[in-house]
């Protein structure tokens, strides 16, 4: 499950280097994921996707 | 990239010159209209696009049923804001109770005129009446849930959420649809819900980062991102818990912004919640990239969604 996903993630300090534990993860869960961290890293405008202006 | 807002701008104004003839009436009716105007308009900017991506081919058409769904959307946004009272700002939370709620009545009322003069054919009109109220009924629901803060957890906040905002996102688009003559299309409202509900987990990680009236922790809202965090406190962070128990006050958690926003981090809520909208709004590219008729026609839509129009001359 995804939440569960990212519940682990935060506990380990979102160790970015180590891939997320997939059990339960869907395909496109895993991808928004991924995605989701990638922004993380970048820090893009504090999280504001500049999607819905 | 075309900017369709101007054009629908004017129709509303022009429906209101036309048709309030109240002094009163009318200096409200602009007063209201040109304060949503300083905002990025979205859904009748949609139901254009989608008109002309069908093959509709009548500006009257196109413009009077933008300007329809705006006004519709404007008096949806007065009233919600007067449910929710959380925008203090806006004019129509500082007018007058009843004025305030009359204008909101009054926009509704226009926006059903502006689609029957929109010089389409009574057959292909009719539909696309039915179909709008039916999705209006659909989110009134949706309102009503979200006014009872009802959501207990993720599935039964994404129902509110799929019958509130998604549904006005998927009435704007079918609206464009619908009045080329097709009928109702399946493909179109599935993106356009999807669209809609990446919108509203992208406006509730808005709404958590922000420490305002319109903060949703502070106004002790059920979202998707307050129900993660609410359901994995560690010990230190019970005071969130306790909070929405009543058991703090508001003028306490006022005071506890910088605690707030370091458990949005530490906790891997904002995480998540940009999680959920990439899963979202992956799922919307790739069924809008199925549908012929708007594969490949992503940049126009993201250019209305993000609010970004070039040389639109509007303060974004």
């Amino acid at each position: 499950m995804l939440k569960e996903t990212i519940r682990s993630l935060a506990s380990n300090g979102f160790v970015v280097g180590a891939q997320p534990q997939l059990a339960g993860v869907s395909a496109a869960e895993h991808s928004a994921l991924q995605d989701a961290l990638k922004n993380q890293q970048e820090k893009k405008g504090n999280y504001q996707l500049a999607f819905w202006g | 990239m075309e900017d369709f807002a101007p054009l629908i701008r004017q129709e509303m104004k022009q429906f209101a010159e036309l048709y309030f003839k109240d002094e009163k009436l009318l200096y409200y009716a602009n007063l209201f209209m040109e304060r949503k105007f300083t905002e990025p308009m979205k859904f009748g900017p949609l139901t254009v696009l989608h008109y002309r991506l069908f093959g509709g081919t009548s500006p009257e058409a196109a413009y009077h049923a933008g300007a329809s769904i705006e006004l519709f959307i404007l008096a949806s946004d007065i009233l919600d804001d007067l449910q929710d009272q959380d925008a203090p700002h806006q004019p129509w939370s500082q007018a007058p109770l009843p004025i305030a709620l009359h204008l909101a009545t009054v926009f509704m009322t226009l926006s059903q005129q502006a689609l029957t003069e929109c010089g389409l054919e009574a057959e292909i009109v009719l539909p696309v009446i039915d179909m709008m109220n039916k999705q209006l009924l659909i989110a009134a629901n949706g309102q009503m849930a979200d006014l009872g803060n009802l959501a207990t957890d993720e599935a039964s906040y994404l129902s509110i959420v799929q019958h509130k905002s998604a549904a006005l996102l998927v009435l704007a688009c079918m609206t464009g649809v619908m009045l080329t003559g097709r009928e109702w299309h399946a493909g179109v409202a599935e993106y356009a819900e999807q669209l809609g509900i990446a919108a509203q987990i992208e406006n509730d990680r808005r709404d958590l980062l922000r420490w305002d009236e319109k903060n949703d922790f502070l106004q002790r809202k059920k979202t998707l991102l307050t129900l993660y965090l609410l359901e994995d406190l560690g010990e230190r962070d019970q005071w969130v818990a306790d909070y929405y128990a009543c058991r703090i006050n508001e003028t306490e958690a006022l005071g506890m912004q910088e605690e707030f926003e370091q458990l949005c981090e530490r906790s891997g809520t904002m995480l998540y919640g940009s999680a959920m909208f990439s899963l979202y709004f992956n799922r919307f590219q790739e069924l809008l990239g199925n549908i012929p008729e708007t594969a490949g026609k992503i940049q126009e839509i993201m250019a209305i969604v993000s609010g970004k129009i070039a040389n639109s001359g509007i303060p974004q």
